[in-house]
C-alpha cells in the first residue's frame, strides 16, 4: 500500500468503464451454410446489441456485465464478480445455432415429435417410383439444432494455501437431424427430434504449497435424452409388411469421476507432475421392445434394461529432471483402462421389425493402454538443441479380433537458430505397431474376410517428417514455414485401409510496421490419400480404391488504426478451395467419380469512426461465396434411388452479402 | 534460448518504484503500458497483485540499473525480464507467471509441450492491455494460429466445429498451459473430451461400435473435414477401411452406382449410414446391426 500512495504517475483505474453498442444488421439470405453458427435464424433485418461494463475496486472487489450478439441466435452473456484472491463468482449463458440443410424435404408430419406419419391417403409402393402420392406429399423443412449453455460457478480462496471450486453447467440441445430407418432393404431418410440436456458438475479443492501442489476435483455428468424413441411409418410395402418401425434414441446416462492431480518440485533441477483417475459410467434406461410389429408378437428379453457399468481409470506420470546445464531428461507413463462390467446375455433379433432372426449376444468392449516414454533434450550450442526420445504402448482389448498390440516410437529432433534472424526445427518420427498373437476374425454371420485388418487394430509403420522454420526479415516483417509428411502402412492388411499419407504445408508471413498497423497473409495446402482394398470374391483382394482430398487455403488480412485519424480498419479474407477424388480399380473397370469440389470465398470488412472519446460508429460488411459439388447427393431426389426415399437435399451454391452499423458509447 | 545473465540477487530496485518507470514509458512510447492500470495486475488492495509489491519491478525485475542516469554514449543496461534484450532466459521469465499463477492446470507446465518448444508466456499472453486477447474466448484463437494456422485453416473446410466464429475456442477442449494428455486436451482422454459436449455419443450401449469406445478421431477430424460431420472419408469407403463381410458391404462401388446408373442406395445419400444409422451404438434390443 505504500508504494501505491507513492506512485503518482500510476493511473489507477476505479470508476466503471465499458461500452454499450447498439446496431442493425441486414442479411440478404438465409443460407444454412452462412447462417450456421452465426446466428442468423431468417433473411432480412435484425436489431443487434453488445455490453461490456467492468469495474474494479481498490480494495480488489470487481464485477463485470458482458453480452455479444445480444439480438441474434449466438448471442452470448456472463456476470461474473467477487473479490480478487479471495471469491470469484459467475454466470454465463450461450445460444449457438447449427443449421444443416434448408433443402430438405419429407412427407411425415409430427417433424420434432417421437412419432412421424404419413399422410392419411399415403399409397404404399415396392420401391420409390411406386410411390403414387409422393410428390403431393412432400414439404420442405429445416434440419438444424439450437444448443443453450448455462454455466455458474464459484472459487474462494481460503489463506494462501487452499482453494474450493464449484461449477454447475446445464447444456441443452432441441432440434432435428437425419437419419435413416430401414426395413430390410428400404430405407427411409427421417427428421430425427433432438431435445436433450446434459448437467454438468465440477468440484474441487486444492493445496498450493511452496514446492508441491495437490488438486481432488469431482467431474459428474448426466445426460438426459427427452426423447426414448423416433417410430415413423413405413412408406413402402414390403415382405413381412411391417407398418411402422421404432428405433432407440440415445438412453440416459451418467458418468461420474474423481480425480487426483498433482506436481512437485524439490528442487529447480526436478519437477513432476501427474494425475490418477478413477471413473464410472452407468446406463440403465429401460429396453423399448424388440419389435413395434404386432404380427410377431411379444419378443423375450433377458433384461429390462441393460445396467450397463463401464469402470474408468486412468493415470499419467511425468519427471523431468536436468541432469546437467545442458542436458533435460523426461520420463513419462501412463495407464488408461476401460473396463466394461455390462452382462452379457443373448438377444432375440427382429430384424428391422420385419421378422425373427438369430440370437445376437452383446459384446460389451473393454480395453486397457499403457506405456511410457523417455527422452532426453540436450542443448548442443547457446543456438541448437537436439531431442531424442523412445516410447513403448501396449494396447489389450476384449471382445476384439486381437487381444493386444504392442507399439514402438522413436522420434529425434533438432532445433536450432543458425543466425539472428532464423530459426528451423526439424522432427522425425517412426511408430512400429504390430499385433501380438493372431488377428482372428469375430464370429459373424455372414462372415468377415479373413483378410480384413480394422484399421485402429492392424500392423501399422507410422513415418513423420515435420519441417518449420522462421525468418525474421525485420523487426517488422516475418515468415514462417510449416510442413508435415505423415505416412501410415498397414503392411500386413491386404484387405481394408492399407496406407494413408497426409502432407501439408503452410507458408505465412506478417508484418507490423507498428502498433497500429499489422498485416498478415498465408497459404496451406493439404494433401490426404487413403488406399482401401477390397474383395467381392471373399478372397484376395480385387478392388482397389483411392480417395485423395486436397485443400488449398489462402488468406490474408490487414487491421490498421488511426493511419486515418479516428478510424480504424481491417480486412480479413479467406479463400478455401477442396477437391476430393475417389476412384475405384475393381476387376471389370478403373473409374473415377466425379470430382467432390467445395470452394468458399469470405470476406469481412469493417471500420469504426470515433467522433468523439465517447461516440464511434462502425460499419460491418461480410460477403461469402461457396459452392459445392458433391455426386453423393447432387441429382438425388426423393426417388432417384429405387429403395431408399431421400431428403432431395442439394449441395448449397450462393453468394450471400450481410452488413451491419451500430453505435458505440464508452464510459 | 537467452542465457541468463547477471546474479539476480546483486541487482537493485528502484528507489521511485513505477514513477521511475513511468517517467520513460507511458502510452506513447513504443509499447503503451498504461492500460495495465485497467487489470487484475493493477490492484494494490489484492497483496499478491505486482502493484501491491515492487510495482511495475515485480514482474520486470529490479530496474535501478535499468533506469539510472547514463553518461554520454552509454547505452541503456537492458531491464531483466520482459523487454529488449531481456537479461533473463524464457524460462526464468515464465518462472516470474508461474509464481503467481501456478494453480489449476498450470501444475503440468514443466516437461509440456509448450515448455519444451521454448514457449514463454508473452508469446501469447500481454499483459499492459485493459483485456488480454487470448483471454477473451472470441478472440482466442487468432492468438493460438499465429503458431497454429495449419490447424486454424481447417475451420474453414466443409464441416468444422465453429472455432472461425469465436463460438468455440481452441482453450474448450486443449489446456495450453501443459497437459499430460495427447494433444494437450483438458479431459483425461481424448473421447473424454469430445463427450463433454456429445454425451449422447456415451453409451455405454447394448451393441457397441468399438471404434467409437476406443478413439473419436478413428472417423473423424475433429479441427475440420473436406467430409460431412468432419469425418475423415466418406462412406462407403470409410466402412470399407473395416468392414468387409460376404454381401452388400464387400462389393465396390463405383460410377456405375451414380444416378443415371444404378443409383444405388449403398452409394447415394448417406451411403451405409442410409440403413446403418446408429453408428455410434444402439441401445435397442434388435439393434445388434447398428439399423435400430
Amino acid at each position: 500500500d505504500d508504494a501505491t500512495e507513492e506512485c503518482e504517475a500510476c493511473a489507477f483505474d476505479w470508476e466503471p468503464r465499458g461500452y454499450v453498442e447498439a446496431g442493425v444488421l441486414w442479411l440478404e439470405d438465409d443460407e444454412p451454410d452462412f447462417t450456421n453458427y452465426r446466428g442468423f435464424d431468417r433473411d432480412g433485418l435484425f436489431l443487434n446489441g453488445a455490453i461490456d461494463v467492468i469495474e474494479r475496486n481498490e480494495d480488489g472487489t470487481y464485477w463485470s456485465l458482458q453480452g455479444q450478439n445480444l439480438g441474434l441466435g449466438s448471442r452470448s452473456a456472463a456476470i461474473r464478480g467477487g473479490r480478487q484472491g479471495a471469491v470469484d463468482y459467475f454466470l454465463d449463458y450461450q445460444e449457438l445455432n447449427h443449421d444443416l440443410y434448408d433443402s430438405t424435404k419429407t412427407v411425415f408430419s409430427g417433424v420434432g415429435s417421437e412419432r412421424l406419419e404419413l399422410p392419411a391417403n399415403w399409397v404404399r409402393g415396392d420401391t420409390t417410383k411406386d410411390l403414387t402420392r409422393l410428390d403431393v406429399a412432400l414439404r420442405n423443412i429445416d434440419i438444424e439444432l439450437e444448443r443453450k449453455t448455462l454455466a455458474t460457478g464459484l472459487r474462494f480462496f481460503q489463506g494462501e494455501n487452499w482453494d474450493y471450486n464449484f461449477q454447475y453447467t446445464a447444456d441443452e440441445r432441441d432440434g432435428t437431424r437425419l437419419m435413416g430407418g430401414s426395413f430390410l432393404l428400404r430405407s427411409v431418410i427421417l427428421p430425427e427430434p433432438v431435445d436433450d440436456i446434459t448437467h454438468r458438475f465440477d468440484l474441487s479443492v486444492g493445496y498450493l504449497a511452496k514446492l508441491w501442489q495437490l488438486r481432488l476435483a469431482y467431474h459428474g455428468s448426466f445426460y438426459d435424452n427427452d426423447n426414448e424413441s423416433l417410430t415413423w411409418d413405413n412408406p413402402f410395402t414390403v415382405p413381412g409388411d411391417a407398418p411402422r418401425g421404432r428405433s432407440a434414441a440415445a438412453p440416459d446416462n451418467s458418468f461420474n469421476r474423481l480425480m487426483l492431480s498433482g506436481a512437485f518440485r524439490p528442487t529447480r533441477w526436478l519437477s513432476g507432475s501427474g494425475h490418477i483417475a478413477v471413473g464410472r459410467l452407468e446406463q440403465d434406461e429401460s429396453f423399448i421392445p424388440a419389435t413395434i410389429n404386432p404380427d410377431i408378437g411379444p419378443v423375450g428379453l433377458p433384461r429390462q434394461n441393460l445396467d450397463a457399468e463401464v469402470n474408468t481409470l486412468n493415470a499419467r506420470l511425468r519427471l523431468t529432471g536436468n541432469a546437467t546445464r545442458r542436458l533435460t531428461l523426461k520420463a513419462e507413463g501412463f495407464f488408461d483402462e476401460r473396463d466394461n462390467d455390462t452382462p452379457v446375455d443373448n438377444y432375440r433379433q427382429v430384424d428391422t421389425d420385419l421378422f425373427l432372426a438369430e440370437l445376437r449376444e452383446n459384446r460389451p468392449y473393454s480395453f486397457e493402454k499403457s506405456g511410457g516414454e523417455l527422452s532426453a533434450d540436450y542443448r548442443l550450442t547457446s543456438n541448437t538443441d537436439l531431442s531424442t526420445g523412445y516410447g513403448i504402448e501396449r494396447s489389450e482389448f476384449t471382445f476384439q479380433e486381437v487381444d493386444a498390440t504392442d507399439t514402438d516410437l522413436y522420434f529425434g529432433e533438432l532445433r536450432t537458430r543458425p543466425g539472428e534472424r532464423v530459426e528451423l526445427r526439424l522432427r522425425l518420427g517412426w511408430e512400429d505397431r504390430d499385433i501380438d498373437g493372431d488377428y482372428d476374425p469375430l464370429e459373424a454371420v455372414p462372415p468377415e474376410n479373413p483378410l480384413l485388418r480394422k484399421f485402429n487394430l492392424a500392423d501399422r509403420d507410422r513415418r513423420e517428417i515435420r519441417i518449420a522454420g522462421n525468418y525474421y526479415a525485420s523487426e517488422q516483417l516475418s515468415f514462417g514455414l510449416n510442413s508435415v509428411y505423415a505416412d501410415d502402412d498397414y503392411h500386413n492388411s491386404a484387405i481394408g485401409l492399407t496406407e494413408a499419407r497426409d502432407r501439408m504445408v503452410t507458408l505465412d508471413a506478417s508484418w507490423s510496421p507498428g502498433q497500429n498497423l499489422n498485416a498478415y497473409v498465408y497459404f496451406t495446402r493439404q494433401n490426404i490419400e487413403s488406399d482401401i482394398a477390397g474383395s467381392e470374391s471373399f478372397g484376395r483382394p480385387d478392388w482397389f480404391a483411392q480417395h485423395d482430398d486436397t485443400i488449398n487455403t489462402f488468406g490474408g488480412g490487414v487491421q490498421a488504426r488511426e493511419i486515418i485519424p479516428h478510424l480504424e480498419l481491417g480486412v480479413d479474407l479467406a479463400y478455401t478451395r477442396s477437391r476430393g477424388n475417389i476412384s475405384v480399380d475393381s476387376r471389370t473397370s478403373d473409374q473415377k467419380f466425379p470430382q467432390l469440389k467445395a470452394d468458399r470465398v469470405s470476406t469481412r470488412i469493417y471500420g469504426e469512426y470515433s467522433v468523439s472519446d465517447r461516440w464511434s460508429y462502425r460499419l460491418d460488411y461480410w460477403l461469402e461465396h461457396y459452392e459445392q459439388e458433391d455426386f453423393f447427393i447432387d441429382g438425388v431426389a426423393p426417388d432417384t434411388t429405387d429403395n431408399v426415399l431421400t431428403t432431395g437435399r442439394v449441395s448449397p451454391d450462393y453468394v450471400i452479402h450481410a452488413a451491419g452499423i451500430s453505435a458505440r458509447y464508452r464510459f | 534460448m537467452a542465457q541468463d545473465q547477471g546474479d539476480s540477487s546483486t541487482l537493485e530496485y528502484t528507489a521511485e518504484g513505477a514513477d521511475a518507470c513511468l517517467a520513460c514509458h507511458d502510452e506513447n512510447g513504443e509499447v503503451p503500458v498504461m492500460d495495465i492500470f485497467k487489470t487484475p495486475h493493477a490492484v494494490p488492495g489484492d497483496a499478491r497483485t505486482p502493484f501491491a509489491q515492487h510495482q511495475c519491478e515485480s514482474c520486470h525485475g529490479p530496474g535501478a540499473e535499468h533506469g539510472k542516469r547514463l553518461r554520454f554514449n552509454q547505452e541503456r543496461p537492458p531491464i531483466p525480464a520482459f523487454g529488449d534484450n531481456a537479461l533473463w532466459s524464457k524460462q526464468k521469465q515464465n518462472g516470474i507467471c508461474l509464481d503467481c499463477h501456478q494453480r489449476d492446470q498450470r501444475m503440468h507446465w514443466d516437461g509440456g509441450t509448450h515448455e519444451r518448444q521454448d514457449v514463454a508466456c508473452m508469446d501469447c499472453h500481454q499483459v499492459h492491455v485493459s483485456e488480454d486477447p487470448v483471454t477473451v474466448a472470441r478472440r482466442e484463437a487468432e492468438v493460438c494460429s499465429d503458431c497454429h494456422r495449419d490447424v486454424q485453416v481447417e475451420s474453414h473446410q466443409m464441416s468444422s466445429h465453429p472455432m472461425r466464429f469465436g463460438d468455440m475456442a481452441c482453450s474448450d477442449c486443449h489446456q495450453p498451459h501443459g497437459s499430460l494428455n495427447t494433444a494437450m486436451l483438458k479431459e483425461p482422454t481424448l473421447n473424454d473430451s469430445c463427450y463433454s459436449c456429445h454425451a449422447d455419443k456415451r453409451g455405454p450401449f447394448l451393441w457397441e461400435h468399438a471404434p467409437v469406445a476406443d478413439d473419436c478421431t478413428n472417423c473423424h477430424s475433429p479441427h475440420g473435414s473436406n467430409h460431412p460431420a468432419l469425418l475423415k472419408q466418406r462412406p462407403p469407403l470409410l466402412c470399407q477401411s473395416c468392414h468387409s463381410r460376404i454381401g452388400h458391404p464387400s462389393i465396390s462401388r463405383t460410377p456405375d452406382d451414380l444416378p443415371g446408373g444404378r443409383a444405388s442406395a449403398f452409394l447415394l445419400g448417406g451411403s451405409c449410414l442410409n440403413c446403418h444409422s446408429k453408428v455410434h451404438g444402439s441401445n435397442h434390443p434388435s439393434g445388434a446391426n447398428l439399423s435400430r
